[in-house]
């Protein structure tokens, strides 16, 4: 440790101390960021996956460092190989766990079942169910280690335990969501955050989570008023129109809902975090939804022209090297295409240009996404926040260390790893 | 003039905190002796950081540094000034260097065994000797019960049309009855072995879960004697003493997805998956396989019949038909045709004496006219 520290020294005393009201910021590379998440993909591909452990941590970094509160970046502490040591340990454990749960639930429907071919493809498919609750326990754990990894100020974050009790009030959350055919949904999505909010901590100060649930409710309702007015729309337009006009309207159909959908989770996180104190100071979020929306807008139709170039470059592609290995494909007769493209399979050239070329588009599109729908939504999100009486967060006092053991590699395991 | 003289009178404004509080506190930055020299506003020097160890962070947009006196501290300064940030760049070559974990790597090194090890030893033994031990215990009404869905699921998947998709004329019916009996003789199952003929051109024939054996029709017309029919069926009654079909469905379901555990990334691990689940599968069904034609031959050879038409029907679907090549044997759910016919021939008991054939003249014709 330092050693050399005299006690701090505080600026001159005025009388009654401002409410300081600062608005945070966030300013990140493009490049890099696609540098790193193109990179990365390319390298955990060829690992086995191995490096995306690296990878994540390269682009929490990244992120992190990009949110500016009060002049100061965020800071994220987290090791790769925490995450990965996680990671191994949750398969030793799911690997036993899963399997006697599969091999056992499979058994005993089998041995209980009815004669309905129905029952008994049910219940042999009842151990989906088994793995259920262990996504909540693991989306709680990975939250605690992101915060216990994330520093500001050289201050620590931190999160308590109880994801056991998280997991418990989630299943029966989920229980009531889907009794009420998915209305209750703002109530459950309250709740889990009030859990986790009231359990976070910036140092020695707790976070808490305050509003009401039902400022929710509307705009969650709003994705029902569309979805039975384009069911009404369709139904009745069905019958009178040819059928590409129908087929157009499902399609806009499902772009309004989509919209609608992503309007309430922008909704949602302005919301609870306008709600969310810390100590004294306290939050306030000023995310304009429609302005999230056209991002997100923007980013989907940057995507389509990319999608588009890769499926003719991937076919083209594929086409050449077959030709190279004199299973030609011929496009002029499409009846033969499917019998020549098996034939072509057979080839271990043309299998290996194929995979290769699959996972070099799949990792451009996942740097892509990177850019048009995590950073430049995170950057609006952010520079939407406003942390009032900031000089409240002084009186924080540094957190101990907490070994926030498997790091996330459970919630990674199980598919349901978050701040990426 | 070192690096270090260059930029004695170099001065910056930055924040500090003692990593105590979140309290910031003014300080002016400087160099000093291989020192990074931190002062407040009144010239009192709160501090050395030894330019050795000091590291820093950079800020996503590179406008920032946040510096510590080592690896484990939690003393930040905050820098925006350019020219401090350059100079100490300069002084610094290992400002931005990371350490390397050997302890996490260790123990990451020695977990990754266990996770392959664990991994490997519930897919290809736990889970196999659990499900072989598990297909007993299922109620046999049960087991019948399930056999009867798949048959219905596979008829109409195999869209075998008309109001009865199997063969029943009565002389053929007992024709079949007849094979059944001579090679089931000893047998002994908590259900009855059913045997039935599909109306389909396919060369096939398959065991399912309760006792209960499909011939499809194509196979009995390929075949030149009954003795090659009953070579088939003998396996297929191999299958069903072993409960392969039940066993197989359990284990499949019991290894389902902790394949996945390893390799699934959202990163193209599907497609490995997918193939080494396929593999995995496949090598387990060969054995199986083989397995069931040991039986074969046992049951045969009990009945007082050649292996040998068996073996020459496997050789002429190996003409005609040909082996899997290459990357696909691997994928194959049965082993080579050309062994099998080798090792078909090489357990023949009765050679060129004479036996009772297994069914009569008039039986096979019947045989081979009860799809029409």
């Amino acid at each position: 440790m330092s050693g050399f520290i005299s006690p701090p020294v505080t600026g001159p005393a005025t009388g009654a101390p401002e409410k300081r009201v600062i608005t945070c910021d966030f300013e990140a590379n493009e490049k890099d960021l696609f540098r790193t998440a193109l990179v990365g993909s390319l390298l955990s591909f060829a690992t086995l996956g191995i490096y995306r452990f690296w990878m994540i941590t390269k682009l929490r970094r990244h992120y992190w460092g990009g949110i500016k509160i009060d002049g100061d970046p965020l800071e994220y502490t987290g090791k790769p190989l925490e995450i990965l040591l996680g990671f191994l340990i949750a398969v030793i454990i799911l690997a036993i766990y899963l399997g006697l749960i599969n091999l056992g639930l499979t058994f005993l429907g089998i041995s209980f079942a009815s004669e309905d071919p129905i029952a008994t493809a049910v219940s042999l498919n009842v151990s989906v169910f088994a793995t259920v609750p262990l996504l909540f326990y693991a989306r709680y754990r990975a939250m605690r280690y992101l915060l216990a990894r994330t520093r500001w100020r050289g201050i620590r974050f931190g999160m308590a335990p109880g994801a056991a009790t998280f997991m418990v009030r989630a299943l029966l959350l989920w229980l009531l969501t889907i009794v009420t055919l998915g209305i209750m949904y703002p109530y459950l999505r309250f709740k889990l955050a009030k859990f986790m909010t009231d359990r976070a901590y910036f140092g020695s100060l707790n976070f808490r989570q305050t509003g009401y649930w039902t400022e929710l409710f509307v705009p969650w309702i709003t994705i029902y008023g569309v979805g039975i007015a384009s069911a009404v729309v369709n139904f009745a337009a069905g019958h009178a129109l040819p059928p590409l006009m129908t087929t157009i309207l499902s399609l806009a159909t499902y772009v309004l809902l989509s919209i609608a959908f992503l309007r309430f989770q922008f909704i949602a996180f302005r919301c609870l975090w306008s709600g969310k104190v810390l100590g004294d100071a306290g939050f306030d979020n000023k995310l304009d939804i429609r302005g999230a929306l056209l991002t997100y807008g923007h980013g989907v139709l940057a995507m389509i022209p990319r999608v588009l170039f890769a499926g003719v470059f991937m076919l083209g592609a594929l086409v050449a090297i077959a030709g190279l290995v004199g299973a030609g494909l011929s496009l002029t007769d499409l009846d033969q295409l499917p019998g020549q493209l098996v034939q072509a399979a057979r080839s271990l050239t043309v299998i290996v240009a194929a995979l290769g070329l699959y996972l070099l588009l799949t990792a451009y599109f996942f740097a892509s996404t990177q850019i048009y729908f995590v950073q430049r939504i995170l950057a609006l999100e952010a520079k939407a926040m406003i942390v009032e009486n900031t000089s409240a967060l002084a009186a924080s006092q540094q957190r101990a260390h907490d070994e926030a053991a498997e790091g996330g590699g459970f919630a990674d395991a199980l598919g349901v790893d978050i701040g990426l | 003039m070192t690096a270090l003289d260059q930029y004695a009178r170099l001065e910056a404004a930055a924040r500090y905190y003692d990593g105590v509080s979140a309290e910031p506190q003014s300080v002016i930055v400087s160099f000093g002796e291989r020192t990074l020299v931190i002062m407040n506003f009144s010239n009192h020097v709160n501090a050395h950081w030894p330019l050795a160890s000091l590291r820093a962070l950079e800020s996503s947009d590179r406008a920032t540094y946040q510096l510590v006196p080592h690896r484990d501290s939690d003393e930040r300064i905050v820098l925006n000034d350019p020219e401090m940030m350059a100079a100490i760049r300069t002084v610094c070559p290992d400002l931005m260097k990371r350490e390397i974990d050997r302890r996490g790597l260790r123990r990451a090194l020695v977990w990754a065994g266990g996770a392959v090890a664990a991994v490997l030893l519930m897919v290809f033994v736990i889970i196999p000797q659990l499900a072989g031990q598990l297909a007993y215990l299922i109620p046999p009404e049960r087991e019948r019960q399930m056999g009867d869905a798949v048959a219905k699921q596979v008829v109409s998947f195999l869209g075998v049309s008309g109001e009865e998709p199997f063969c029943t004329t009565p002389d053929g019916l007992a024709a079949v009855e007849t094979m059944r009996q001579r090679l089931a003789a000893e047998i002994e199952l908590p259900y009855p072995l059913r045997v039935d003929v599909l109306d389909h051109p396919l060369v096939n024939a398959f065991a399912l879960p309760g006792g209960r054996i499909i011939l499809f029709r194509g196979l009995i017309d390929e075949a030149d004697t009954p003795e090659e029919v009953a070579g088939v069926l003998a396996h297929e009654i191999g299958h069903i003493v072993s409960r392969d079909p039940t066993v197989g469905a359990l284990r499949a379901a019991g290894t389902a997805g902790i394949l996945g555990l390893l390799l699934g990334d959202v990163f193209g691990g599907a497609i490995v998956i997918a193939v080494t689940e396929a593999a995995i599968n496949a090598r387990y069904q060969r054995d199986v396989e083989q397995r069931a034609d040991e039986t074969a031959y046992r049951l045969l050879a009990n009945a007082g019949l050649p292996t040998t038409p068996f073996a020459g029907f496997f050789a002429r679907m190996g003409e005609e038909h040909g082996d899997a090549e290459g990357l696909l044997a691997y994928l194959a759910s049965h082993p080579q045709l050309s062994d099998r016919a080798e090792r078909a021939e090489a357990a023949d008991r009765i050679g060129s004496n004479r036996f009772e054939p297994v069914v009569s003249d008039r039986d096979w014709v019947a045989m081979r006219e009860m799809c029409e």
